[in-house]
């Protein structure tokens, strides 16, 4: 019984690629810190918006906004096709 | 003075009569310039940038052996992402940094990465000086440079750094202030 759980768990850690885990895990922590970077310039931009209003404003918002949506797919990315 | 029309110089950074309004503006307050750094000042950013393009480049150069397509493509497009929110912030923090002079005030608000603003103010009643300093070859070149406000008493001093045709600056906050003082309206 000892010997079969010792084997299984010996087979296993020969089947994973420590590597490649590790290269997720790092994909999933940075590519969450960029998604928070994203949201506070987001955040940032909106309230500098309110502080100094521009004909631009909106655009600079907007494009901050997509800027949370490239964090978004960056970590369905790290999750799903890495 | 009191020809001019809207116009923007030098990338949006020096703006006179701009469309734009600020936090805690007056009803009757009109902004009379807006200024930025000079777009110069702001070429180091652009050419990190530029660096950091190169280095992902040459990641992907080194490790393409040891990485499959999926890691590959998941580094380039993070890499980019990551050079991109570069660029943008730096261009927030030269878009969102300004000096704005209105008829009754001078404002400066000036915004830090990620967490930091800072707006301070002084009425131009209460300025007492006002000079202009330029140095170097390329402030020279570009008509660029910095903007020193002295105030009376315990109003805080303003200063401009880097923004073009400090000279011009100057002169007109040296208007608004003799018809300030000679009692009549800037409009």
């Amino acid at each position: 019984m000892e010997g079969t759980i010792i084997s299984d768990i010996s087979g296993w850690f020969s089947k994973v690629n420590f590597l490649h885990l590790f290269l997720k895990l790092a994909a999933i922590v940075f590519s969450l810190v960029y998604f928070g970077f994203t949201v506070i310039i987001y955040k940032q931009t909106t309230i500098l918006d309110k502080t100094f209003q521009t004909k631009f404003g909106r655009f600079l918002i907007l494009i901050s906004l997509l800027q949370i949506l490239v964090g978004l797919i960056t970590i369905l990315l790290a999750i799903f096709w890495l | 003075m009191d020809n001019l029309k809207e116009s923007h110089r030098t990338f949006h950074s020096f703006c006179f009569y701009p469309q734009a309004r600020f936090d805690g503006q007056h009803d009757k307050e009109k902004p009379i310039l807006v200024v930025r750094s000079h777009p110069i000042t702001q070429l180091s950013w652009f050419f990190n940038g530029l660096l950091i393009f190169l280095l992902i480049i040459g990641f992907c150069l080194f490790f393409h052996s040891y990485l499959n397509f999926f890691e590959l493509s998941f580094v380039i497009f993070f890499g980019l992402a990551l050079l991109l929110s570069y660029f943008w912030l730096n261009f927030l923090i030269w878009y969102y940094n300004v000096g704005i002079i209105t008829d009754e005030r001078i404002i400066d608000i000036d915004f830090h990465p990620i967490s930091y603003k800072e707006v301070s103010m002084t009425v131009l009643a209460k300025v007492e000086d006002v000079t202009s300093k330029t140095g170097g070859f390329l402030s020279s070149f570009f008509d660029f440079g910095n903007v020193f406000i002295q105030t009376a008493g315990t109003e805080i001093n303003i200063e401009f750094f880097n923004i073009p045709y400090p000279a011009e600056v100057v002169q007109v906050i040296n208007q608004l202030i003799e018809k300030i003082k000679n009692g009549g309206n800037y409009h």
